[in-house]
């Protein structure tokens, strides 16, 4: 499971009434049941305001988040995955641009075969909600930061390839 | 002068009958014990049982008992043990499954690692077309299987 807040989690860091979290989340995808729907914090930061990024809303969004540690991001985050890229700015996206490099490199070092390529795209965008890797990515706090190594990467592509998100073998379809 | 040394002494004074005694003793003791207990025997270990030692210098037949002595070899003990709650274990007895249901899951795996009994980690694939029919494999199951295979498979440490 990718990091994820409650309703509650992000009225409280956010500082803002039930009302407006309803208001602003209404759109953002969620996991679990309707009645403790769990938001992927990647898809609830582009909803902070300006004044409330500056204020600190995201560090406190990320103490409040929770995950349970595995690798496996979940099922159907690649447009989560995208609209948090486009979301990002310049430092921030060379942070996982830089990860991303890393990432690819273990990867081949870990793999003899080609098979697991046909899934790097999806991988890389997925990359960016593994709990430490959105953290850095963010903040550039690397505290919670999975290093980079054969096992971690080969690890990470096995959970998370799917073979419904080849997103190489779909750009040559269209 | 030691023991072994000793016996080993009167067999070779003793002429071809002694020897032939010695070796024919010694190997069926050696093949026996492997067959029944799974376990290596040297002729050094054999030496120190009575009852070969009694078949060698002696016209008495073999004694019954050295089944019996094998087990109290050292170093064979717990082989043996282990061997006979491994046989114990495969053909269901209800004893010793409900000692090893006693323990707490850790120990019990650790236990079935001693006995041998768990599959060991196969060798990882050599080739890069292995590898990607492991992994083309591995794509087929859920993302918690995967990783739990991979390492089975010897893909992942």
């Amino acid at each position: 499971m990718p990091i994820t807040v409650s309703q509650k989690d992000y009225a409280s860091a956010v500082g803002c009434c039930a009302d407006t979290v309803c208001r602003r989340l209404r759109s953002v995808p969620y996991t679990g049941g309707a009645r403790s729907r769990r938001y992927y914090v990647a898809a609830v930061l582009p909803t902070l305001t300006a004044r409330e990024r500056e204020n600190g809303a995201i560090q406190r969004l990320f103490d409040a988040a929770t995950s349970d540690r595995t690798l496996f991001v979940g099922d159907e985050v690649i447009p989560v995955c995208r609209s948090f890229e486009d979301w990002l700015d310049t430092e921030q996206k060379e942070r996982l641009t830089e990860y991303r490099v890393d990432f690819t490199a273990a990867l081949f070092e870990a793999t003899s075969s080609s098979e697991m390529w046909q899934f790097i795209d999806a991988l890389h965008l997925k990359l960016c909600i593994h709990p430490g890797i959105c953290r850095f990515v963010v903040t550039g706090d690397d505290t919670e930061l999975p290093t980079i190594d054969g096992s971690f990467a080969f690890a990470f592509a096995l959970c998370n390839a799917r073979h419904s998100e080849n997103l190489t073998n779909k750009q040559e379809a269209a | 002068m030691s023991d072994h040394e000793n016996f080993r002494n009167l067999v070779a004074s003793g002429g071809d009958l002694t020897r032939a005694r010695w070796e024919a003793v010694s190997d069926k003791i050696i093949s026996d014990a492997s067959r029944m207990f799974d376990v290596e025997l040297t002729r050094e270990g054999v030496m120190s049982m009575p009852s070969a030692r009694i078949f060698t210098l002696s016209d008495e037949p073999l004694s019954e008992l050295y089944v019996e002595e094998i087990k109290q070899l050292e170093g064979v003990k717990e082989q043996v043990r282990q061997h006979e709650q491994r046989v114990a274990l495969e053909q269901g007895d209800d004893e010793v499954h409900a000692e090893l249901a006693r323990l707490s899951p850790h120990q019990r795996i650790a236990r079935a690692r001693q006995l041998g009994m768990t599959d060991q980690p196969q060798r990882a694939p050599t080739s890069a077309a292995d590898e990607a029919t492991l992994l083309r494999r591995l794509m087929t199951l859920s993302p918690a299987q995967r990783i739990t295979k991979a390492r089975a498979w010897g893909l992942i440490e």
